[in-house]
């Protein structure tokens, strides 16, 4: 029986600046099965990069978790101490950020940096450290190993950088990785190679995956399991192929068919109007304003988490109805 | 899809060359070619994409096409009048007729203006009296589909769908003939980006604008453009009708392109003969042979010699081996 | 499907920009984040409010002359008629000390309006310039930057005499090369920013360029500085004027009077030397609550 890595229940978190405060995690609910990787989409004001940032407990300073629990493995992250929090972090759970030359620290060299996860982690000596390290990346695909160990990051091109710090992440052979939009901002050829790394590599060190993306289609390549988010929280969740192709909530069909529409000649599909503006508290289904079929009942009742099948829920009323369309 | 027409072209690129310095930690100025003999015509009514990876060179293409940098070889023509030899009117029936939509909406406006401040600015080349501007500036935004009174507000209090309309506004504030358009939905959200794009298209049915659509979007390029210039660190590589070079592309730079993008939305693994290996790395100027040469997985070594534009399967291709570039396209093409 | 195109007034506007998908590299807000008066109530503020509305209602609140020395008078301890006593040449030290609140004041704000004056434009000088004019600037400014101010002041003092217009003029030109520094590092990033470049392809002429799109977005940062440089200058002014350059006896100024009351500590006799010396911590903090505060709110939208 797989275990449970990781099991978000009703996390709620706050942002207060300048006075005003919104709420921009609103109940989210995930859970991440080993073995299974977990894609979770979302756009503007969805709430994944912050819940990432929960699950590290490396939210901004303005930011509050109000409510919830984060059960890794059992223990709940928000409780535990200190050392514990340290050992975890960079050790069972790793984390790839978007912009890797700017996430490195930029005054040591790259290989220095993967170097220190052996040595804070394992008490690995200086010089085997450093030797694991190039050894590591030159596994991850750089070329010249030796040599671009010991470049800065700024030294690097951007498909380098996030080379290093996949290498970085899954230096400690992680349980869990998360990779927050690894390849928003890299080119098309080069993206195709760093998600391949990625993937490939996570499954060799029996890491799973959680991997966070605006676009649904590098999700759908390697995850097993895909969570929806919009306005923060949760609206679909479920077995890749169930959300996919048997969306049960609105705004999972209506993201995928701007995803996925070619356009020739003919008009591209949109959703009309905005993320609603997380500062005003937001009575009913976030998505009713800009849903093509909501009704009354759907601007006044929050819809629940819905099961429309097995492991596969979604946060409408219409749940049922929506999926069989 | 317009025919092609024969009369002249609004505005056409000859030759453009540009040339960059290359940092060399040890000294010795090289410099990168980083637009190499990039010609290409825009006519009223049609959609030029210029398609490319960064370091491709194609934003640069704009900035020599607005004039916003001169270039080292070859010029860009208004009319059939080369850019440097236009009269002071000529200029500024130039300015008023070529406009430009940037990528970030966010960077594109001067934080201190309000987006009525920055419109107005947009209609000083046609010189209106005070009242009419105002007028005319909530006509624009309506015609972007926005509130008129998006115009007392600061850049910052706007979404970035709205501040990207706005920007489509201010281009069109001038009335403009030829629009460059650098990337417009790639920093927006993915439900927010048909809007823009059917906004685009709706104006250009309407105007009869010639847009020229920089974007590494190749589902972008198959929806609005009929030509398409593929470019690599400079070079044009291919260029020819865009349904044609999507449907069966001839050289290996625009074959892995297709092939990724497809990978992803398909779930299919791009294999050996249609992905690149390696990273774009820039190419000093002596070289005159196929810059993509390192990479490429149909290279030989005559392909360190320089390659020329040629014509084949109704396109020009920049490719010794464009015949079996084909052939591997129709291959593994989906159907 | 929803292929409609947008009835737009949907408006529930201002998703802030961090949260879309790319980050902004916005410069900050500017004036719109002070439309509110709360801030009137925050205590740097009352005590620079008090501060200047003391120094000017100066001639009602006390009735002695802060510049006639009163000899027979000197060195009386703080009572009911001298709130302050009085100093070593008989005079009120609670007027002086008011009245050096008007001095102070003024210099500091003069001189770092003055070192603006300079800065900007050549600043923007720099920044518009080729690399030679720009580095023949760079290289000016860090070389005043890089001698110690005091005896640099000194050096000029010595070469230009000591009175108040040159403690103005010096005082200036050592915050010229911040804010020239400051502009330049400003300006010249904007200059191949994309909304002048929008601005340049709308054909907009070079001077309103420079006018509506440079000169606003430079004034923020230089905005920011502006109380930080007077907190500085007063320190500077009354450390100066402590050493006996700048302002001469018997202008009332917080630092002379700390120097002239500075030996008569030792004999029990505090208060000639202690209230402005009070007064002068006071301004500072003010001042430099007040800087550093503006300076984290509009700097603080660059994300």
């Amino acid at each position: 029986m797989a275990e449970t890595l990781l099991d978000l229940s009703d996390l709620r978190v706050t942002i207060a600046t300048r006075g005003r405060s919104g709420e921009v995690l609103r109940g989210v609910q995930l859970r991440v099965t080993e073995g299974r990787n977990l894609g979770i989409v979302g756009e503007s004001g969805s709430g994944k990069s912050m819940t990432a940032l929960a699950i590290l407990r490396e939210l901004p300073l303005a930011a509050r978790v109000t409510a919830g629990r984060i059960l890794y493995r059992g223990a709940d992250l928000l409780t535990l101490d200190g050392s514990r929090l340290r050992a975890l972090r960079g050790g069972e759970i790793a984390i790839v950020f978007q912009n890797a030359i700017a996430a490195l620290n930029p005054l040591l060299p790259v290989g220095r940096q993967i170097a220190d996860v052996y040595r804070v982690h394992e008490k690995a000596a200086k010089s085997e450290a450093w030797k694991r390290a190039v050894v590591l990346l030159g596994e991850m695909g750089m070329p010249d190993p030796a040599l671009r160990a010991r470049a800065y990051p700024h030294e690097l091109s951007g498909g380098m950088a996030q080379r290093a710090m996949v290498a970085m992440a899954l230096a400690s052979s992680p349980r869990v990785l998360i990779a927050d939009e690894p390849t928003t901002g890299l080119d098309l050829t080069i993206e195709a190679q760093v998600l391949e790394l990625i993937s490939r590599e996570a499954a060799r060190a029996g890491t799973t995956l959680i991997l966070i993306s605006h676009d649904i289609e590098v999700v759908a390549d390697l995850c097993a399991e895909i969570a929806v988010m919009y306005a923060g929280e949760v609206v679909e969740f479920g077995p890749l192929a169930d959300v996919l192709e048997r969306s049960a909530h609105p705004y999972t069909r209506e993201l995928l068919a701007c995803s996925r529409t070619t356009g020739n000649g003919g008009r591209l599909p949109f959703i009309p109007g905005q993320v609603p503006n997380l500062r005003e508290p937001i009575s009913g289904c976030p998505f009713a304003p800009r849903c093509p079929r909501a009704t009354d009942f759907c601007r006044r009742e929050a819809p629940p988490a819905i099961e429309v099948a097995p492991g596969h829920s979604a946060a409408c009323h219409y749940a049922d109805e929506v999926a069989k369309t | 899809m317009t025919s092609v027409t024969t009369q002249q072209p609004l505005l056409s690129a000859r030759g453009l060359t540009k040339l960059f310095p290359l940092r060399h930690g040890l000294g010795g100025r090289t410099t990168a070619t980083a637009v190499d003999d990039v010609s290409f015509d825009i006519r009223p009514g049609r959609t030029v994409a210029l398609v490319g990876e960064s370091g491709s060179g194609k934003s640069t293409v704009g900035k020599l096409m607005l004039d916003l940098l001169a270039p080292d070889a070859g010029d860009v023509q208004f009319e059939g009048q080369p850019l440097r030899a236009l009269s002071r009117a000529k200029r500024r029936d130039f300015r008023r007729s070529v406009q430009i939509v940037f990528q970030n909406p966010f960077r594109s406006f001067s934080p201190m203006l309000t987006v009525g401040g920055s419109l107005r600015d947009a209609l000083r080349l046609r010189r209106l009296p005070k009242e009419q501007q105002r007028q005319e500036i909530a006509q624009l935004l309506t015609d972007v589909h926005l509130p008129p009174d998006l115009a007392a507000r600061y850049p910052n209090e706007v979404s970035g769908g709205q501040l990207q309309r706005i920007g489509i506004a201010r281009a069109i504030a001038t009335n403009p003939r030829a629009i460059f358009i650098d990337e417009p939905t790639s920093a927006l959200d993915v439900s927010l980006r048909g809007q823009i794009v059917n906004l685009l298209l709706d104006l250009q049915g309407q105007r009869e604008l010639a847009y020229v659509l920089v974007s590494h979007d190749l589902r972008l390029v198959a929806a609005m453009a009929e030509e398409m210039v593929v470019m690599y660190l400079g070079h044009v590589m291919e260029h020819g009708p865009a349904a044609r070079i999507l449907e069966r592309p001839t050289h290996p730079y625009t074959l892995a392109l297709l092939a990724a993008a497809h990978a992803k939305s398909a779930g299919v693994r791009a294999d050996s003969r249609t992905s690149l290996h390696g990273e774009v790395v820039a190419v000093p100027s002596e070289y005159r042979g196929c810059k993509l040469i390192h990479r490429c997985p149909f290279a030989q070594p005559a392909c360190g010699e320089p390659q020329t534009l040629r014509e084949f399967d109704g396109r020009l291709v920049r490719c010794r081996r464009a015949e079996e570039v084909r052939e591997v396209a129709l291959a593994s093409s989906p159907t | 499907m929803s292929t409609q195109t947008d009835p737009s007034h949907l408006t529930d506007t201002t998703m802030a920009p961090e949260l879309s998908g790319v980050a902004p590299v916005a410069p900050p807000r500017g004036w719109q984040s002070r439309r509110s008066w709360g801030w009137l109530r925050w205590p740097p503020v009352l005590l620079l409010i008090a501060l200047v509305t003391l120094s000017l209602l100066a001639p009602v609140l006390s009735p002695y002359d802060p510049e006639t020395p009163a000899p027979a008078d000197k060195l009386l301890p703080p009572s009911s008629s001298h709130w302050f006593g009085t100093d070593p040449l008989g005079m009120d030290v609670f007027a002086r000390t008011l009245y050096a609140t008007r001095t102070d004041l003024a210099i500091a704000v003069l001189s770092v309006l003055l070192g603006i004056a300079w800065g900007l434009p050549f600043g923007a000088l720099a920044a518009y310039s080729g690399r030679f004019v720009d580095r023949i600037l760079t290289r000016f400014a860090e070389m005043i930057q890089s001698f110690p101010q005091v005896l640099f002041a000194m050096a000029l003092f010595a070469a230009l005499g000591s009175n108040e217009l040159n403690l103005v003029l010096i005082i200036g030109f050592l915050n010229f090369p911040v804010y020239l520094m400051m502009v330049r590092s400003v300006a010249l990033p904007l200059r191949e920013s994309e909304f002048v470049q929008a601005a340049r392809c709308l054909g907009v002429p070079r001077w309103r360029i420079v006018l509506r799109y440079i000169v606003p977005n430079v004034l923020v940062p230089v905005f920011s500085q502006f109380a930080l440089s007077c907190a500085y200058a007063i320190q500077l002014i009354a450390g100066l004027s402590f050493i006996g350059l700048g302002v001469q006896i018997p202008t009332p100024e917080w630092g002379a009077m700390i120097n002239q009351g500075a030996s008569y500590i030792v004999f029990g006799e505090w208060w000639p030397s202690i209230f402005p010396g009070i007064a002068v911590v006071l301004s500072v903090l003010a001042l430099g609550g007040i800087g550093r505060r503006v300076r984290r709110a509009l700097l603080r939208e660059a994300t």
